[in-house]
């Protein structure tokens, strides 16, 4: 795992700093065994409340979170909660005292969390032994990860896909999109680690959505070339997700930009606001033109690297 | 992590499924009456006479109902380190828990059955079983319940937890009741899945996703 973040949640009190502390130690002496303690630095951030954490999970961006369950101002479910709301990927360990015939769960019964028993030999092991294995592989994501996830991840990152050349090619791909299919609305995405981001869209202006919400995380998995939703609401996978209403996003394509290497890096797809079908024509379409946008996004990458090998050759002649 | 934690989890001769590496979480899917609920208990309680421990998630039938299916299946568990987590008995009218069954009021209680998978996974290892498998039957009971999203978390998130512990797990879910994508999407999950069926009396299984194993349909 690289430098991630951890919320620690309990309320003020004695136990509270020596708890921590020893959390602190473990992860140090980890990093230390790992032999890579710089690269490894965990950061921890506390919180002391419901409203506390609350407000830290608003403002920063949190792998996991360990809180106790009861807090001055309510308990560590609502915590969870919260954690689904603000950063539905993180991680969450309920890390209490309260023995666990205790826990109110009836009130809380969707949300999931690990759980570790506080005071029992060991027990800072075998929390830190979640904490560890539900940050590296993602563990509490309400979606699958493709198997090649940190490659993928990788990939996507090498690519300068905010260069401003790169934008009006891409749009004009997704206009191209649109009109063939007669749809209202098509885009180029880009699948993140934890959000969809919108490369260039059709006659629309999206905002990032988080990855659960979008279908593309699952189309990315596909093994299918192009993926077909022909009606969102009659899925199961995705009748109840309002986001897609808000899109007004009710029938689906999407094609994976996958590189050379076979990485899926985003997609090429159009929307309909109505049920609707796509022939095997339309898939080997779409399937082509996310193909043109891969290529266009690899150009534009080949050109940045020499522009920036001729500029470091000419800065080298000069001195 | 020691020699004897990294053994493969074997199964019964009579069984056409290959031994598995520890950290490997199955879906097992097949309609009732089809033999895949025996099969999927039988994949757990095959380690009933090897010291390893067991935990199950019952969401259908009383945890004792389980335990005595088990008991039939391998010849008593109470030999072994083993917990229940039972979401039908509270409803049933029992309120009392004890050190082997915790009871969850309802299918519905995702949190407190994680709550209780998680405080007995830990017991059982506590008690001195390194390797521990674990069955929950079934999906398709949860999935009447929760939003498909809020079910994908919850086995990501215990399928995460058995794979870090190097146990074995086994998930059933019905076919005939879910669609297939439901089905493909939650075998994401898993490292690999075991379809069941029966055609007149004649019960098979296929695997896929273990590289080691046949795909092909064979008796059992």
């Amino acid at each position: 795992m690289s430098n991630p973040s951890v919320l620690y949640v309990d309320r003020e009190r004695p136990s509270r700093a020596a708890a921590l502390e020893r959390v602190r130690e473990h992860a140090r002496s980890g990093e230390r065994a790992g032999g890579e303690e710089h690269a490894r630095d965990v950061t921890f951030l506390t919180a002391e409340s419901v409203a506390d954490a609350t407000e830290t999970l608003a403002d920063c961006d949190v792998d996991c979170v360990v809180t106790e369950y009861d807090l001055p101002d309510g308990n560590g479910l609502e915590v969870a909660e919260r954690v689904r709301d603000l950063q539905p990927d993180a991680g969450c360990v309920l890390y209490t005292e309260t023995d666990r015939t205790e826990i109110e769960t009836d009130e809380a019964g969707g949300t999931v969390a690990e759980f570790v028993p506080k005071g029992f030999p060991d027990d800072v092991e075998e929390l830190w032994r979640v904490v560890e294995f539900t940050v590296e592989s993602a563990a509490q994501t309400a979606y699958p990860l493709p198997q090649d996830e940190a490659e993928r991840l990788d990939a996507l990152e090498a690519y300068e896909l905010d260069s401003e050349t790169l934008q009006p090619d891409v749009q004009r791909i997704t206009d191209i999109a649109a009109q063939h299919f007669d749809a209202p609305q098509a885009s180029v995405n880009l699948i993140k680690e934890h959000s969809q981001q919108f490369l260039a869209c059709h006659s629309t202006d999206w905002t990032p959505t988080s990855r659960e919400d979008s279908i593309c995380t699952y189309t990315i998995l596909d093994e299918d070339e192009v993926t077909v939703i022909g009606d969102v609401k009659a899925d199961p996978r995705f009748e109840d997700n309002e986001s897609l209403d808000e899109l007004g996003i009710r029938s689906y394509a999407g094609a994976n930009l996958t590189t050379d290497e076979g990485l899926s890096i985003g997609t090429l797809c159009v929307y309909d606001d109505e049920p609707r079908t796509f022939s095997a024509d339309h898939r080997e379409f779409l399937s082509t033109l996310a193909d043109v946008a891969m290529s266009v996004i690899d150009l534009r990458h080949e050109v940045s690297e020499l522009e920036e090998a001729t500029a470091l050759a000419q800065g080298g002649d000069r001195s | 992590m020691s020699q004897r934690a990294r053994r493969k989890y074997r199964f019964g001769d009579d069984l056409p499924i290959d031994g598995v590496d520890p950290g490997t979480n199955l879906l097992v899917a097949g309609p009732a009456m089809s033999g895949a609920r025996r099969l999927a208990i039988r994949l757990v309680t095959d380690g009933n006479d090897r010291d390893e421990g067991m935990v199950f998630v019952t969401t259908n039938k009383s945890g004792e109902r389980l335990l005595s299916q088990c008991d039939e299946l391998c010849g008593g568990v109470n030999g072994s380190q083993y917990g229940v987590v039972d979401c039908v008995s509270r409803q049933q009218g029992r309120d009392q828990s004890d050190d082997h069954v915790a009871l969850v009021s309802s299918p519905s209680d995702l949190t407190g059955i994680g709550i209780e998978f998680s405080g007995l996974y830990r017991d059982v290892h506590a008690n001195g079983c390194e390797r521990v498998r674990a069955g929950l039957y079934s999906l398709s009971t949860l999935l009447m319940y929760a939003e498909f999203r809020t079910i994908s978390r919850f086995v990501h998130t215990i399928g995460g937890r058995i794979d870090a512990a190097d146990g074995l797990g086994v998930f059933l879910i019905d076919p005939t009741t879910q669609d297939e994508r439901v089905i493909s999407t939650i075998a994401q999950f898993c490292d690999a899945r075991v379809d069941v069926r029966d055609d007149d009396g004649a019960r098979e299984l296929r695997v896929r996703g273990l590289d080691s194993q046949s795909r092909e349909w064979n008796a059992f």
